[in-house]
Order: structure tokens, then C-alpha cells, then sequence
């Protein structure tokens, strides 16, 4: 379905939902990217952003969920999520396997999100034609 | 080179000063988020290419002015796509 023109990006969230606009902004930049006929290569979320990984998450139902906002967005399209482990433990982000191994009471990753190393991150920015970030407010 | 430098900090943060002080003539800036309150600040020098997010314009009750266009996010997909890089703020 791309064209010749057509260019892969990978997304970089790094601000929280609620205390910043990033997820926003970036999910409304992913959909016109694909709106416009390019590709994702990844998403990844570092730092606070990987609260946007948590399945706990619970605003109230007249405002966007969105943790849930962006799981649709990634499993609709088969793009790649992947929250930074190092970042993700510290902020209680864990998936089942973390959870075992430290014994904790719950394991609250969104799916499709996988809990990968910076290894992967370099990886996506060395082989993707342009990595952008969203940033919190400082 | 042609560098889009995107900035999501309000005109009043150190990092907006420091982007402008990095802009290249040629370069094209594109405020978001609380940056485009930069659109309404009148003794604010803004470079030639400059633009704004619509959407965040209007959440805050603001106009983009002569000066800054206006854009989509599908203008911004097309304004990262040209770039030879992009710097995000």
C-alpha cells in the first residue's frame, strides 16, 4: 500500500498523559501519518510516558482514555509498541513476567505494548527515515 | 540542510529561547502545544517559515496573525516529510 514517496516513522512519547499534551498530540500526528499514506515503525515510550502503558488508567468516561486511545491506534494498524523497561518498573509498569519476578500484586501492561531495552530504540532510530518526539513541558 | 525544529514549550521557557538561538535562515519552525501562544505575542520576533498547530490555536483561543501559518496535523506530517531533519524541542 506505499507508494515510492512514502516514509517510515518512528514516534517517541515521552511526556504522561494528563500532566502533558504528548500522547495527544502524538496520536493525532500518528493518524494523519497514516492519513497521509506513510508507515510506523514503532512507538516507543520513555520516561513518563510510559504511564500510557498502564491498563489501570481510569479517567472519567466523558474525557479520553487514553491508554486505550492509543492500544486501538497501534493493534489497528499492527504498529509496534514498546515501553522503555528501565523507565516502566520504576513508575510500577509491569507485565506478567516482571511481576513473577518481583512479586508484586498486579501486572497492568496494555497490550500490544511490549517492556523491551534501549537496544531496541537505536535499532528503530539506525533503520526508520525520521524519529520525532513529544515531549511533556520540561 | 533544511531543519524543521518543532517546540511544544510556551514562549516563557528557557528551551524556547534556546531554539530560536539554534534556528538556521532556511529553517522552518513549527509551534505546538503551549508554544503557539508565541502566535499572540506581538513584541515576539518569529523567524520567516514559520508555523502553527490549528488545533492548539484554537484550544487556547488564539489566531496565527500575518506572520505564522496555520496548519493541519496532516500539514505537519507533509512539513517532516520534506525536512531534511527534525528537531523536536
Amino acid at each position: 500500500m506505499t507508494s515510492p514517496t512514502s516514509l517510515a516513522f518512528t514516534l517517541v512519547i515521552t511526556g504522561a498523559p494528563y500532566s502533558s499534551q504528548a500522547p495527544q498530540t502524538a496520536l493525532s500526528f500518528a493518524q494523519a501519518v497514516i492519513a497521509e499514506g506513510h508507515s510506523i515503525d514503532r512507538v516507543f515510550l520513555y520516561g513518563d510516558g510510559v504511564h500510557l502503558a498502564s491498563a489501570l488508567s481510569t479517567p472519567p468516561s466523558d474525557e479520553t482514555n487514553w491508554s486505550l486511545a492509543w492500544a486501538e491506534f497501534l493493534i489497528e494498524h499492527g504498529i509496534p509498541g514498546v515501553a522503555c523497561i528501565a523507565s516502566a518498573l520504576r513508575r510500577g509498569v509491569l507485565n506478567s513476567e516482571e511481576q513473577q519476578r518481583y512479586e508484586r500484586s498486579a501486572a497492568n501492561l496494555v497490550t500490544p505494548y511490549q517492556l523491551l531495552g534501549l537496544g531496541e530504540w537505536v535499532e528503530s532510530i539506525a533503520s526508520t527515515s525520521k524519529t520525532l518526539y513529544f515531549h511533556g513541558e520540561h | 540542510m533544511k531543519t524543521l525544529h518543532i517546540v511544544n514549550k510556551s514562549p516563557e521557557q528557557a528551551r524556547f529561547g534556546r531554539c530560536l538561538a539554534a534556528f538556521d535562515r532556511d529553517d522552518q519552525l513549527l509551534l505546538t502545544e503551549n508554544a503557539v501562544i508565541a502566535a499572540g505575542v506581538a513584541s515576539l520576533e518569529l523567524p520567516t517559515h514559520c508555523f502553527a498547530l490549528e488545533a492548539d490555536l484554537k484550544a487556547r483561543g488564539l489566531t496565527s496573525g500575518a506572520s505564522v501559518v496555520s496548519i493541519d496535523y496532516n500539514g505537519m506530517v507533509k512539513l517532516t516529510v520534506e525536512a531534511d531533519r527534525v528537531i523536536c524541542w
